[in-house]
Formats: structure tokens, C-alpha cells, sequence
């Protein structure tokens, strides 16, 4: 269970996150929603504790990551661009961070076989595609087999069928009990995705509602979406 | 820690469950430490490697050359310093900046949120593996340039002070790779960290020496480039000497306390920042 309460960060005199407070349940996959600049991917990085709050409180199952004796077993990340170094395989990116908790060879190998990336193991990332860095960063995810997943834009360089898997994977997961949030702009995909949504502007929350709940009146989620966020869009291109 | 169960009922995910009660789950020093080593590139392995290979190739060149002149010692030893000085400090400093600028560093600090170990290990393992190569290298070149110095001149390992200055090269080298690693935790960028390191290094010294007045010389042996090699400097032979600068160095032994309190000096304060940061 992700726990976010009276949350805000600021930077300077910008106020990014601005009191947010909601409550992630397992056994559900979470959408997280909201237009560029919303405070999204600021609120997972404080979550996973690469960021400070300025003040309130994100915690994971009752504790603040950093107090998480073994954070990789709890919660699996992934972040906006996995990172690629230079020189770096696959392989060795996952065997860094698999012994930093004693995970067993074989687990690396097995998320790498989970998410199709057996065959270019041994290559450089440096050499990798956007969609195969995804594939590499939910390998990462996988790797600790955590009760708690925390995903910012997973979907991003995806081809179709690469959604198509991720989307069940995540609804899987969620069918056994875990908890899963994930950041998405892409509307329709949230829509086939999650079971609940939490939707965010300005570093604000404006809806924490059942997928149902949150449609009902509107002819589809995008409708909903654009009507709740039309106040908190920051960086509109065009007429608005 | 319940927090890494999946509800029982529901049976579990993708293989067999890695979870079991117990400290032996968790992260721990030795762990982190097994991670950087798997960290070292090939690149950081080539460099150790061919850097003792190459220079003790070169030090029989220019022994060669110079067999019939006298020389002193410590400074065939001084000469590669700044060499290794470069090598050392670049790989120390890469540790750092490579997982920054690749944005590594946050799948590493979501391993290991505390977030220090990573510094700490980082630090042995550049000490574990840079100072075999250093103590091969140093003596390497020294006795591939003693072997073509004519039989007159030729000093050995067992006149007094060799050995020592020797061991002091190889420690002050290792020490600037430490320093090193502390500037690219500070700095965070290859490009920013490297200038520092050179600037620091190389220039600073110069400037100084330039810059202050005569009465604040006494001072200059405490800076890190003259503490660093006040290490290896030869008591019985002539003094290392730093363009025309005045014999000014301290005693080995003590050359080694000053540089120590830099190195612990920067590494708790990139180790305050880091902790402290956001990524």
C-alpha cells in the first residue's frame, strides 16, 4: 500500500506538489494522470526517495523507502528513461542491482526471459532501443518480485504488442495481490489499464475515483480527463 | 517484513518466491560492494592493466636514452606521478559521474537508498584495484630504467630511501584517485569534475606559488598536490622539486597525515551532499 499524505515539494518559490494526499490499495492497478508538469513524476521520484519532501510524508507499506531494509524485494521502479551506460550490458545493469540484495543469478536471468530480452542480454544498452530500455527497466521492476510497483510512463517506445504484454502483466500483478501504480498520458491505454485513477494538476489532486465513477456522465475517459484537467494545464499548445 | 509478501491466497508472480523472513534479504555493505565490483567496465580493466605495461615500457625508453647521465630516482618516480595522478583520478572520478550522467545512479539509489554505501564501496573498490596496478607500475618503471642506466649510475631497490618512495608514489596516487572520486560526487558531471581535478591538481599549485607572497609559502606544502608528493619524495636524494619552487615539502610521513585529512576531508563533505541531494 502506497500511502501519500499532505505531500508537497517545492522548488525555490515553485510549488510543484502542493498538498497532495491519496492512498494507492493493492490488488488493483492505479492510474496516475495528469498534464505535463502535473507534479507526477516528482511525487514517484519523492516516493522512492531520490527527492526530498518539503513537507508531508509518502510511505510504503506503513515506512518511508529510504527506511526499507530491503527496498528492491518491496517496491519495483521504474522510472522515466531506464538509463544506458556505455560498455554496460543488460545482463551486468540487472546483476548490479540483483546483489545488492543477494537475488539469485537465475532471477536475472528469468526477468530477462519475462520480458523478451534473453537473446540481447549480452549486448551493450548503449545499442538498445527505446522500446527494449523500457523492456530493460521492467526487468528491474520485476527483479526483486515486489508486493508494491511504481511505474512513470512504462508505456513510452512500446510497440503495440509490447503494450499489449505490459498491460497484462500489470493487470496480473494486481490480480495477485500487489499493489501497482502507474503514470501514463496516453488516455485510452489507462483506460483498458487501470481499475482506479488518481488524477493530478498543478500538484493538486482533482479526482481519486474508481474507473467507473470517474466516466459515468462522459462518453469516454478522454472527455472526463480533458474536462477535470481543463483549468490545471500548464503548458498548452495552441488555443486552449 | 510483511511488506514483501504477496497475500498468501493469491499465490505468487513469476517464479518461485525470493521472499523469506530474515536480515539475509536486505541490503548490506558486502553486497553493495559485490555490486561495484560488477560495475568496473572493461575500459576501467584494459586501463589498469595496460597503465603499469605501458609506462615501465617507457621508462626503459627514456633510461635508455639518459644511460650515461647521472639521475636522480625520485624523479623518474615524480615524472609518472602526474601520469597516473590523470588515470587514477579519471577512473575514480568516472565512478561517480557515469552513473550520473547516465541516470544509473537512480536505479542504484532506489537499491540503496541510504545511499552512502555506494560511496564507501565505490571507494574500495578503486583502492582494491588501483593499487596492485600502481605498485606494479611504479616499480615496473623503476627497474626497467635502472636496467638500461650504465652500471655506474645505477641505483637499486635497496638503496635507502628507494623502496619507501616507491610505496609513497603508489599511495599518494591512489589517495588523488580518492579525491577524485569525492569531486565527481561533488560536481556530479565528467566534464565539471575533470576540470576541477586538473585545475587542483596541475595549475593550482603554479598559481599559488606565483600568486602568494614569500611569507605564505610555509603554507604551500599543505595544499594536496604538494602533500601528494611530499609522499614519495626521496629524503637522501635530491628534493622533488615543483617547477622553481623552493624546496618547500614536508617530510614523507608527514606529507601522508595531511594527505589523508584532504581525502577525508572531501570525501565527507561530497559524502554530506550526496546524502542530502535530490536526483
Amino acid at each position: 500500500m502506497i500511502e501519500i499524505e499532505e505531500l508537497t515539494k517545492k522548488y525555490g518559490n515553485a510549488v510543484v506538489v502542493d498538498g497532495l494526499t491519496f492512498t494507492v490499495r493493492p490488488g488493483r492497478v492505479t492510474g496516475f494522470l495528469g498534464p505535463n508538469g502535473a507534479g507526477k513524476s516528482t511525487t514517484m521520484r519523492i516516493l522512492l526517495g531520490l527527492a526530498k519532501a518539503s513537507s508531508g510524508t509518502a510511505k510504503i507499506d506503513g515506512q518511508p523507502y529510504a527506511a526499507l531494509p530491503a527496498p528492491l524485494r518491496q517496491v519495483g521502479a521504474l522510472l522515466e528513461a531506464t538509463p544506458v551506460q556505455r560498455g554496460r550490458t543488460a545482463y551486468r545493469y540487472l546483476l548490479a542491482l540483483a546483489q545488492t540484495h543477494g537475488i539469485a543469478l537465475s532471477r536475472v536471468e528469468e526477468v530477462l526471459d519475462a520480458v523478451g530480452l534473453t537473446s540481447a542480454a549480452g549486448r551493450s544498452t548503449a545499442e538498445y532501443s527505446l522500446g527494449m530500455r523500457q523492456r530493460l527497466g521492467i526487468a528491474a521492476v520485476l527483479l526483486g518480485e515486489p508486493s508494491t510497483l511504481v511505474l512513470d510512463e512504462p508505456t513510452n517506445g512500446l510497440d503495440p504488442a509490447g503494450v499489449h504484454w505490459l498491460r497484462n502483466l500489470l493487470r496480473a500483478q494486481a490480480a495477485e495481490g500487489r499493489t501497482v501504480l502507474v503514470s501514463s498520458h496516453l488516455i485510452s491505454e489507462m483506460a483498458l489499464t487501470a481499475d482506479q485513477l488518481v488524477v493530478v494538476g498543478r500538484g493538486r489532486l482533482l479526482a481519486d475515483l474508481p474507473m467507473a465513477e470517474l466516466t459515468s456522465g462522459h462518453a469516454s475517459l478522454e472527455e472526463a480527463y480533458l474536462q477535470l484537467t481543463g483549468d490545471a494545464v500548464e503548458f498548452s499548445g495552441g488555443l486552449r | 517484513m510483511s511488506g514483501g509478501t504477496v497475500d498468501p491466497r493469491r499465490g505468487r508472480a513469476l517464479g518461485q518466491s525470493a521472499m523469506s523472513d530474515g536480515e539475509q534479504d536486505g541490503v548490506t555493505f558486502r553486497r553493495v560492494l559485490r555490486s561495484e565490483w560488477t560495475k568496473l567496465s572493461s575500459t576501467n580493466w584494459s586501463v589498469l592493466i595496460a597503465l603499469p605495461v605501458v609506462f615501465s615500457a617507457l621508462s626503459g625508453w627514456i633510461g635508455h636514452t639518459n644511460h650515461d647521465r647521472p639521475t636522480d630516482p625520485t624523479l623518474s618516480v615524480g615524472g609518472g606521478f602526474l601520469l597516473f595522478a590523470m588515470a587514477v583520478g579519471v577512473f575514480g572520478l568516472t565512478m561517480m559521474t557515469g552513473e550520473f550522467q547516465s541516470g544509473v545512479i537512480r536505479a542504484t539509489f532506489t537499491a540503496v537508498p541510504r545511499r552512502l554505501p555506494v560511496l564507501w564501496a565505490k571507494a574500495v573498490v578503486l583502492v582494491v584495484v588501483a593499487t596492485p596496478s600502481l605498485l606494479v607500475a611504479y616499480f615496473g618503471a623503476f627497474l626497467t630504467y635502472q636496467a638500461f642506466t650504465d652500471s655506474a649510475l645505477r641505483a637499486s631497490l635497496g638503496d635507502p630511501g628507494i623502496t619507501r618512495s616507491l610505496f609513497g608514489a603508489a599511495g599518494a596516487s591512489v589517495a588523488a584517485g580518492l579525491m577524485a572520486l569525492a569531486l565527481g560526487t561533488l560536481l556530479r558531471s565528467t566534464a565539471g569534475a575533470l576540470s576541477a581535478y586538473v585545475l587542483g591538481l596541475v595549475v593550482l599549485p603554479s598559481v599559488l606559488l606565483s600568486a602568494l607572497p614569500t611569507s605564505f609559502h610555509s603554507a604551500l606544502p599543505y595544499f594536496p598536490t604538494l602533500a601528494l608528493q611530499g609522499m614519495f619524495r626521496n629524503a637522501s636524494e635530491a628534493m622533488v622539486q615543483v617547477g622553481d619552487a623552493p624546496d618547500v615539502m614536508l617530510s614523507p610521513g608527514l606529507s601522508a597525515v595531511v594527505v589523508l585529512g584532504w581525502v577525508i576531508l572531501m570525501l565527507t563533505w561530497s559524502a554530506t551532499l550526496l546524502h542530502r541531494r535530490d536526483i
